[in-house]
C-alpha cells in the first residue's frame, strides 16, 4: 500500500533570504499547504492548488508558485493530463470532480469572429460626444401595438404590455447557488446588481433573508431540488427562473456536500445542517413541454405575472428546445454554454458534454425568428463570457444580454484554481468556513465588480460607435456585422456568419 | 463515489459520499486473541465501549484459537502457522462475518494468511481439504480488519470527531503504529508502510495533536525479551521513551497489546533501574472513550502500570479552562489567534512596552486564567489601533479579544479609574466633555446646538436595564 505515484502539480518556492517566518502563509492557505518546523516554512507541494492567496499576501513577497517542470516523455495522445487522471482514479476509484468551467483547448469561436467598423460612408459615432444606449428590456414584447383614441381625443395604448425587466447594461449576473458561494460573495453580487441597475440570479439554494432588500434586482431560481423555495421567496424579486440545466454539467443535478452546509445555509435552503444537498438531474414535475408550461404559469400565478425565465444548458437540440420553452410561455430563455462555470461537477461532464454558447445563441435566435416568435422572449447567453468583446459578439449573434459568473468571481480575487468543490477557497468566495468567508469584504468586492462592468460598458459603447450604431438594440442579431476567420464553411453556415473578405453586398454562394 | 484530488480533502469527499449513500457497516466477529482477554481485560472493555458508542456491530463467536503470531510460531513450520490462521478465517466465514481485531499480531497473521490464500489456489485447495473434516472451508469472502482500520476507513475520523464531548485539545500525543499494522504492505494493505497517516488522523479526531517525532516508525522491540533477553527489550523501549520525554509529550497512543506491554509495563521496570519517563500509554479506544465523555474508572485506564493521573488532571484542567473561555469567546478563534502571532510584532503597545505581550494574555485566557487576566492592567494596553486587524489573515485581529476582555472587566467592576470615570460621566450626562459657551463666543463661533442627550440617556437606561448589549 505505497502512497501515491502522483507528483505535485505545482511547486511552492520560498525565498529563504526574504522570508521572516511571520507564518501568515500557514493561516492564509485554505488547503493546509504550509507547516512550520525548525525555523523554516515547509510547503507540502502536493497540497498547493495555485490559488495565490499566500503569494498575494506575503508581506515580504517571498513566495512564488511554479508549475512543476517535471517532464513526462512527450506523447501527443497520452498527455500528462490523461496520465495524471489515470493515477488519481486508480488510487481512489472515484469520479474526478472539478470546479469552474471547461479548460480543454476546444476552439473558442468568439476568438474566430471579428466585428465590423464604419469607414467613409455611414460614419462612425463618437461615444464620448453622442449618447449611447445600453439599456435593455428583458421579457415578452407584443406582436403589434394597438392604439385607441378616447372621447377626449387622447391616444391610449390598447395592447396589454407584459412586464419587462429594465437593465441599464446588457450584462447580468449568472445564477450561483447560496452554498456553493459564500454569503459575502452573494452580497457583493447583489450590491453590484443594485448599483449598476442590472440584475442577478439566485441559484439552487434560495436567498438569505438579509439580501431580500436587493429584491428589485434579483431573479429567484426554482431548481430541481426546490431548496429554499417558498411563496415569499418567489415574490421577493422581479421575476423567477426555472433551472432545467447548467452549461457546465448538462443532464446532471447538483451536489452540495454537507461540509458546505452550516447553520446559515441550512436555514436558507431549509435542510438540516451537514446533510448533502442533492438536486435531482431532472425536475421531477417536468417531463414534457406541457409540464413546463404548467410550472411557468404556476410561477406566474404565484408572483403576479412577473417574467419567468427558463435556463437550459446548450445541447445538440437546443434550437427546438428553446422554441418549445418560448411556446410554453417563458419570457426569457437563458442559454448556458459548455464552457460555463460550476461549483462542482464531474470532470467528464464538464469537459465533454454540451455545445459552445456561440453556436447555441445563433441557432436559437435563427429558429425563433424563422418561427416568428423571437419577440416573445429575450435570450440571455452565458457560459464563459470573458470580456466586453465576447459580450458584443454574443449580442451580434442574437442574444439580448449576457450573464457573467466566473468573471465576477475573478473580480473578487478568484484565481480559477478550480477547487470550488472542496469548500476550502482561500479567497472566501466558494466556501462556507467562517474564517475564510470573513476574508471577503462585500463592499470591496462590489466596488471591484462595478469597476469591471463599468469598464466593459465603456468598451461596448466604443464598439457600438465604431459600428455606427447608437443602441445595443441595433446590434442584437446583427450577424452582418460579424465575420469569421479560420472557421470552416459548415460552422459559418450554422452561425449564419460570412467569412472575412466577403462584403455586405457580395454574393456568397452558400447563402442563397 | 465522488472524490478527487489527492490532498487534504480526500477523506472529506469520500466521507460525504459514504454518508450520502448511507453505506451500512458490515457485521464483525471480534477476534480477541490471547493477550487482550488474558492480560488486559480493561483494553477489551474500552474496545467494546468505543465500538458500541460508534454503532459498530460486532459479535462474540465460538471456535477461534490463537491466531498464531508468526514471530513465535512460523519457525515451528510454515504449514502449522498457516493452517491455524486459515482455520480462524474459516470459522468467521462460516458465521458470515468479517473479523475485527485489536491486536497488530493477530491482524498481521490473519491478513497475511488470507492474502496467501487469495494468490495460491493449489495451497487453498490443500488447506480446504484438511478443513473439510471439520465442516470448514475458507474461500476468501471473510476479511480480517484492525479496529484502527475500521475506525478510519468505515467509521471515518469525521464521524468520530462529531461524537467527541471532551476533546483532548492542546494535548500533544505521540502515535505508535507498530510494525504489524503496516508491514509487509503488499499483504497488509492498510496505509503507507513508511509514512502512514491514518492513525494520526484518528488521534487528531479527538482534538489532540499527533506530533511528528524521529523514532515514530521504530518497532517497539518488545519481542526481544522472548527472542534474546529482557535487557535488550528494555533498551529498545528506552530509545523511543527517551525521545518522547525530551519532546515533552503528554501521552503515547498505541493500538496493540504487545506494544502496550513494552511501553507500559517495561516503563515501570525502567523506573526501577532509575530511568524516569512517566509517559502514560493509552490504547486508542481508551482515548476515544474518554473523549466521548466516559469516566476514567469506567474505561479502566487506572489499571495501567504507568498511572495516567497527571495526564487526566491536565486534560480535565484544559477542558475546564476551555469551557470557561468558551463562555465568552469562540475558542477555535482564540486558539488560532494564539498560534498565529502574525501581528504581535507590529502591535504598537508591544513595541513600546517590553512588559506587554498580548499573545501571552490570549494564552492565559485559554489556560482558564480569565479572572486573573481581567484584573491585570495589561488588557488596557490594547489601544484599539486595529493594526492587528489589518495584519490578521482572518481579518479579526487580537483587538476583538481585547475589546471583549475590557467589557468583561468593566462588567465586573474592574478597569482603570480614568475609563470608569469617563463611563460614569457618559451614563450621567450622555457626553464625555462639557462645552464652555463663553470661549466659543470669544472666538466668534456660533452657540452650540441643542444636543440629543435626553433621548440618549433614556436609551442607555433601557439598555442597562435589559442588559442587552447586542451580540457578545
Amino acid at each position: 500500500m505505497n502512497g501515491t505515484v502522483l507528483q505535485p502539480e505545482f511547486l511552492v518556492r520560498i525565498d529563504e533570504d526574504r522570508c521572516d517566518q511571520c507564518k501568515r502563509c500557514l493561516e492564509y492557505c485554505g488547503f493546509g499547504t504550509f507547516s512550520f518546523a525548525n525555523d523554516k516554512i515547509l510547503p507540502n507541494h502536493s497540497k498547493c492548488v495555485a490559488c495565490h492567496r499566500c503569494v498575494t499576501f506575503c508581506p515580504e513577497l517571498a513566495i512564488t508558485v511554479v508549475e512543476n517542470p517535471l517532464s513526462f516523455r512527450n506523447h501527443a495522445n497520452w498527455t500528462p493530463r490523461h496520465i495524471r487522471d489515470v493515477f488519481k482514479q486508480s488510487e481512489t476509484g472515484g469520479m474526478l470532480l472539478t470546479g469552474m468551467g471547461n479548460d480543454l483547448p476546444y476552439r473558442i469561436l468568439f476568438d474566430h469572429l471579428v466585428l465590423d467598423a464604419c469607414q467613409v460612408t455611414n460614419p462612425s459615432i463618437d461615444p464620448l460626444r453622442e449618447p449611447m444606449e445600453l439599456r435593455t428590456y428583458l421579457g415578452r414584447k407584443p406582436d403589434v401595438l394597438e392604439i385607441k383614441r378616447n372621447e377626449q381625443g387622447t391616444d391610449l395604448l390598447k395592447t396589454n404590455i407584459e412586464k419587462n425587466i429594465k437593465i441599464e447594461l446588457p450584462i447580468v449576473f449568472a445564477p450561483m447557488s447560496y452554498g456553493s458561494i459564500s454569503f459575502n460573495t452573494m452580497k457583493a453580487i447583489c450590491m453590484s446588481a443594485a448599483k449598476l441597475n442590472t440584475l442577478m440570479y439566485t441559484g439552487e439554494g434560495g436567498l438569505p433573508r438579509d439580501l431580500y432588500p436587493y429584491g428589485d434586482h434579483i431573479i429567484l431560481q426554482c431548481a430541481s431540488g426546490r431548496f429554499g423555495v417558498s411563496p415569499e421567496y418567489l415574490n421577493v424579486g422581479i421575476g423567477t427562473q426555472i433551472k432545467i440545466g447548467q452549461g457546465a454539467k448538462p443532464g446532471i443535478g447538483g451536489h452540495l456536500p454537507g461540509e458546505k452546509i452550516p447553520e446559515n445555509i441550512s436555514q436558507t435552503r431549509m435542510i438540516p445542517v451537514g446533510t448533502d444537498a442533492l438536486s435531482p438531474a431532472p425536475q421531477h414535475d417536468i417531463y414534457s413541454i406541457e409540464d413546463l408550461r404548467m410550472l411557468i404559469y404556476a410561477l406566474k400565478e404565484a408572483t403576479g405575472y412577473k417574467p419567468v425565465c427558463v435556463k437550459i444548458a446548450a445541447v445538440h437540440n437546443v434550437a427546438a428546445i428553446a422554441s418549445g420553452i418560448v411556446r410554453a410561455g417563458a419570457d426569457l430563455v437563458y442559454l448556458d454554454g459548455f464552457r460555463g462555470g460550476t461549483g462542482a461537477a464531474p470532470n467528464i461532464v464538464r469537459d465533454h458534454v454540451g455545445i459552445p454558447i456561440e453556436v447555441a445563441i445563433a441557432v436559437v435566435d435563427e429558429r425563433l425568428r424563422e418561427e416568428g416568435i423571437r419577440n416573445k422572449a429575450s435570450i440571455v447567453a452565458a457560459g464563459s463570457i470573458r470580456c466586453a468583446a465576447d459580450v458584443c459578439k454574443a449580442i451580434a449573434l442574437g442574444a439580448d444580454a449576457c450573464a457573467i459568473g466566473t468573471a465576477a468571481l475573478i473580480a473578487l480575487g478568484c484565481h480559477v484554481c478550480q477547487k470550488c468543490y472542496t469548500g476550502n477557497c482561500s479567497w472566501g468566495i466558494a466556501t462556507q468556513k467562517p474564517e475564510l468567508v470573513g476574508r471577503l469584504d462585500p463592499e470591496w468586492g462590489a466596488e471591484r465588480i462595478c469597476n469591471l462592468l463599468e469598464a466593459w460598458a465603456t468598451e461596448i459603447k466604443e464598439v457600438l460607435g465604431a459600428l455606427g450604431i447608437n443602441a445595443v438594440e441595433s446590434l442584437r442579431g446583427n450577424k452582418e456585422r460579424l465575420r469569421g476567420i479560420g472557421l470552416d464553411r459548415t460552422i459559418l453556415e450554422v452561425l449564419g456568419v460570412k467569412p472575412a473578405g466577403i462584403g455586405m453586398g457580395d454574393y456568397y454562394e452558400n447563402r442563397g | 463515489m465522488w472524490i478527487v484530488d489527492k490532498g487534504p480533502n480526500l477523506c472529506i469527499i469520500v466521507f460525504c459520499v459514504l454518508r450520502s449513500q448511507r453505506r451500512k457497516l458490515p457485521d464483525y466477529a471480534f477476534f480477541w486473541g490471547c493477550q487482550i482477554p488474558a492480560r488486559f481485560p480493561f483494553l477489551e472493555k474500552s474496545m467494546r465501549l468505543a465500538l458500541d458508542s460508534l454503532e459498530v456491530r460486532y459479535h462474540d463467536i465460538d471456535g477461534f484459537t490463537c491466531c498464531p503470531p508468526s514471530i513465535a510460531i512460523e519457525s515451528l513450520g510454515n504449514r502449522i502457522w498457516l493452517t491455524t490462521a486459515v482455520r480462524n478465517l474459516a470459522v468467521a466465514e462460516k458465521n458470515g462475518f468479517d473479523i475485527l481485531t485489536g491486536c497488530n499480531g493477530c491482524y498481521s497473521t490473519l491478513r497475511r494468511a488470507s492474502s496467501i490464500m487469495a494468490s495460491n489456489t493449489s495451497l487453498r485447495k490443500e488447506m480446504n481439504e484438511k478443513l473439510a473434516r471439520f465442516n470448514l472451508s475458507y474461500n476468501g469472502t471473510t476479511k480480517a480488519k484492525h479496529i484502527i482500520e475500521v475506525l478510519f476507513d468505515e467509521v471515518t475520523p469525521d464521524a468520530i470527531n462529531r461524537k467527541v464531548k471532551k476533546p483532548f485539545s492542546r494535548m500533544r500525543l505521540a502515535v505508535h503504529y507498530g510494525c504489524d499494522l503496516l508491514r509487509p504492505s503488499t499483504q497488509i494493505r492498510f496505509d503507507d508502510p513508511i509514512r502512514p497517516t491514518k492513525f494520526d488522523s484518528l488521534i487528531e479526531a479527538t482534538g489532540a495533536q499527533s506530533i511528528d517525532y524521529e523514532t515514530k516508525m521504530m518497532c517497539c522491540g518488545g519481542m526481544l525479551s522472548e527472542m534474546s533477553d529482557e535487557k535488550e527489550a528494555l533498551l529498545a523501549a528506552k530509545k523511543k521513551l527517551a525521545e518522547l520525554r525530551d519532546l515533552n509529550v503528554d501521552a503515547m497512543c498505541v493500538c496493540c497489546p504487545s506494544c502496550f506491554i513494552q511501553y507500559d509495563a517495561r516503563q515501570t521496570l525502567l523506573k526501577a533501574s532509575g530511568d524516569h519517563f512517566d509517559i502514560p500509554i493509552l490504547y486508542y479506544t481508551e482515548l476515544l472513550c474518554l473523549a466521548f465523555g466516559m469516566s476514567p474508572e469506567e474505561v479502566g485506564v487506572k489499571k495501567h502500570a504507568v498511572k495516567p493521573t497527571r495526564f487526566l488532571e491536565e486534560w480535565e484542567a484544559k477542558n475546564k479552562a476551555l469551557e470557561s473561555a468558551a463562555k465568552h469567546f469562540d475558542v477555535w478563534f482564540l486558539e488560532k489567534c494564539y498560534e498565529c502571532k502574525a501581528c504581535v510584532e507590529d502591535c504598537p503597545s508591544a513595541k513600546a512596552l517590553d512588559s506587554y505581550d498580548p499573545n501571552r494574555i490570549i494564552g492565559e485566557v485559554l489556560e482558564g486564567r480569565l479572572d486573573e487576566v481581567l484584573r491585570s492592567r495589561d488588557i488596557w494596553r490594547c489601544l484599539e489601533c486595529h493594526t492587528c486587524y489589518e495584519l490578521c489573515p482572518h481579518k479579526i485581529g487580537m483587538v476583538q479579544i481585547f475589546s471583549k476582555l475590557k467589557e468583561l472587566a468593566i462588567s465586573k467592576g474592574l478597569g482603570p479609574r480614568g475609563i470608569r470615570a469617563a463611563q460614569d460621566s457618559f451614563k450621567k450626562e450622555g457626553a464625555l466633555a462639557e462645552i464652555v459657551e463663553i470661549s466659543r463666543k470669544r472666538l466668534g463661533l456660533p452657540p452650540s446646538r441643542k444636543s440629543g442627550n435626553k433621548e440618549l440617556l433614556q436609551l442607555i437606561k433601557e439598555l442597562e436595564e435589559s442588559k442587552d448589549d447586542g451580540p457578545g
